[in-house]
């Protein structure tokens, strides 16, 4: 009889998940899932409320990127009263999004995988997290918090409360940003730019004690998936879809985000309840796409602030074609931070951020919309109807880590046939295969949503593909 | 000046786990000392431990999932020892109070009031008997907070 290996809950990502591997009668690995059994239920809380009350109630989806729910629930509205927002308002937005890229890569980074990278993936279990890292590298758990504090406060001046902001409002922002509070901002940002500069030099030279992960941590051929400005650079707010393939190739370009119905389908699976976005022309499975920090290095020319730059072009070179080990996410993560520190001071710098021009003023005008925006961990959809008395009828969100679903699913079996054999499993092996699917970061809390007691579905399946057992609890 | 941090904790749209942001309204409405500080989070997330190795007092307050629902109970916290959690990203008090600790040098003074509920699906509001213990959860907090005072007069 095929065994199984259940790991439950893999621990240090957001929310919870389920993993089972499924081995064949001689120990070896034979498949794997990636189990999340909760049922997407925010969407149905939405409906019948006013779509004005959506930014800040999509705000509380999440309580680690509730920035980028934010931004794409305003788009959303914006385009519900069918206005062009003032362009100081587009930068203030771009501002709190860059501040919200900057704290949630540092909680991926430093906190959540920073022991795995630091301590070594073999190291004991009890001491290989925030507890081990204060101990053996308190400066890098330090720097970790910092930029948190960091983002955070950023969030914070700009948009009044951290966690539950309700200065995003269809058709801009509610108050324009003052000289002091701007100057606050930019007093502390050579302080991150120093952070994300020390852990991009310190992670370099470090690579090279991770090749068996690098080589095996999600590396395969892939699409990859996100935003780019229309020169092709980096982008976190508008800006057109771009994919690429693995050997970097553009596949398709600026194509529009609001139309992203015609290019990306969700797939179902009866064993989990987060969806399976693909890229629709490829068809499902084969159209599997990866989003997040790591795409979108991949889809960019380039970014447009000198550092992040110089460091992206470095970063290119480690292949030729597109990046493909999921392992370089992190890699990647830093970068972005780097970027975001200096695209805030670049703007900050613009005195039209200071323009008292923040919203512009208008009643419901249409019965749909779409906001895109680029989250940490990928680009982020939210789509919207309401009825004529502007009354919500029905809400869509495709979330980053959902994009992500089937890189992830894949990447646990590539890890696990590499990592896990029946004769010899140690903790060393199990947390390889946590660890890949903590460099996606994925946030299950964002795209999985609990209500209550939920049916269950369990199968267990032979080495011949039958059908051994099934469970089911309603 | 000693200064004190109240931290309401929970989610808001997960019904009963929203009553630690009943509790922040509750008390911003009233005239607290300038020295008590109130913050609202959907979890305890690490760059909390900065603050908190600034305060001299901390309360968190936070929902349980626990009968009897309204319950209202008020413990104090301590740093937890190093080797007790492989976990990190649910943090909890005694965690974030070990950060302050071994990252910041200070851990304060603690406590935890739990407001027992027991209806945690997709609402944005609270049962009743949880909204009644919200009251409660004040009158504890204004009870550490008037010790306080004294122990630093």
């Amino acid at each position: 009889m095929a065994q199984r290996i259940v790991i439950e809950p893999v621990t240090r990502i957001e929310g919870h998940a389920k993993i089972t591997i499924q081995l064949d009668e001689d120990g070896n690995v034979a498949d794997a899932w990636f189990h999340v059994t909760q049922l997407r239920g925010f969407e149905k809380l939405c409906e019948g409320r006013p779509f004005s009350e959506m930014p800040s109630l999509m705000a509380r989806i999440c309580g680690i990127c509730p920035v980028s729910h934010l931004l794409a629930s305003g788009k959303a509205c914006d385009q519900l009263l069918a206005v062009r927002i003032p362009e100081p308002a587009v930068k203030l937005r771009r501002l709190l999004n860059l501040a919200q890229i900057v704290q949630s890569h540092a909680l991926s980074f430093f906190h959540l995988s920073a022991p795995d990278l630091l301590l070594g993936m073999n190291s004991d279990p009890k001491k290989r997290n925030l507890f081990g890292l204060i101990e053996t590298n308190p400066q890098i758990a330090k720097d970790g918090i910092r930029l948190r504090k960091i983002g955070q406060t950023v969030i914070e001046l700009l948009a009044g409360k951290r966690i539950h902001p309700a200065w995003v409002v269809p058709g801009g922002v509610s108050e324009p940003l003052t000289v002091e509070k701007r100057d606050q901002i930019l007093s502390m940002l050579p302080e991150a730019k120093e952070i994300a500069l020390r852990t991009l030099q310190w992670f370099k030279r470090s690579l090279e004690d991770f090749r068996d992960e690098i080589r095996t941590f999600a590396n395969f051929p892939s699409l990859f998936l996100g935003l780019v400005t229309p020169e092709g650079k980096w982008e976190c707010y508008h800006g057109r879809v771009r994919v690429v393939d693995e050997n970097g190739h553009i596949v398709a370009d600026q194509l529009d985000p609001t139309e992203y119905q015609e290019y990306i389908g969700e797939a179902t699976e009866p064993w989990t309840y987060l969806k399976f976005p693909y890229y629709k022309p490829m068809g499902y499975p084969d159209g599997m796409y990866r989003v997040g920090p790591l795409a979108r290095l991949n889809i960019i020319d380039g970014f447009d602030t000198p550092l992040a730059e110089q460091e992206w072009v470095e970063f290119r070179e480690l292949e030729r074609g597109a990046i493909l080990s999921s392992f370089y996410y992190h890699y990647a993560r830093l970068i972005e931070i780097l970027h975001a520190v200096e695209k805030m001071e670049e703007l900050l710098n613009d005195p039209d951020i200071l323009s008292k021009h923040v919203r512009a003023i208008a009643g419901l005008n249409n019965l749909e919309g779409i906001g895109v925006a680029e989250a940490p961990r990928g680009i982020l959809i939210h789509h919207y109807k309401v009825n004529e008395d502007g009354l919500m009828e029905w809400a869509n969100l495709i979330i980053a880590t959902g994009h992500n679903n089937l890189a992830m699913s894949k990447g646990i079996l590539q890890v696990a046939k590499h990592f896990i054999n029946g004769k010899q499993l140690n903790e060393g092996m199990l947390n390889r295969v946590e660890a890949v699917i903590r460099a996606f970061d994925p946030c299950l809390s964002c795209s999985t949503h609990a209500v209550g007691r939920m049916p269950l579905h369990i199968q267990l399946i032979g080495p011949d593909g039958t059908l051994l057992d099934e469970l089911r609890r309603d | 000046m000693p200064k004190v941090l109240v931290v309401c904790y929970g989610n808001p749209l997960r019904g009963d786990d929203g009553v630690g942001w009943i509790v922040a309204e509750k008390l911003q409405q009233m005239s607290l000392p300038d020295f008590v500080a109130i913050q609202t989070h959907i979890q305890l997330t690490p760059e909390l431990a900065a603050d908190l190795s600034e305060a001299d007092l901390v309360i968190f307050i936070d929902a349980c999932d626990a009968e009897p629902v309204g319950v209202v109970s008020c413990k104090p916290v301590t740093p937890l020892p190093s080797s007790s959690s492989s976990f990190s990203h649910h943090l909890t008090p005694e965690l974030l109070l070990s950060h302050a600790q071994r990252l910041f040098g200070r851990a304060p003074k603690a406590f935890l009031i739990s407001v027992n509920g027991s209806k945690f699906d997709y609402q944005d509001t609270v049962s009743p008997a949880v909204r009644e213990a919200a009251g409660k959860a004040v009158e504890q907090v204004l009870r550490l907070l008037k010790e306080f005072a004294s122990q630093s007069a």
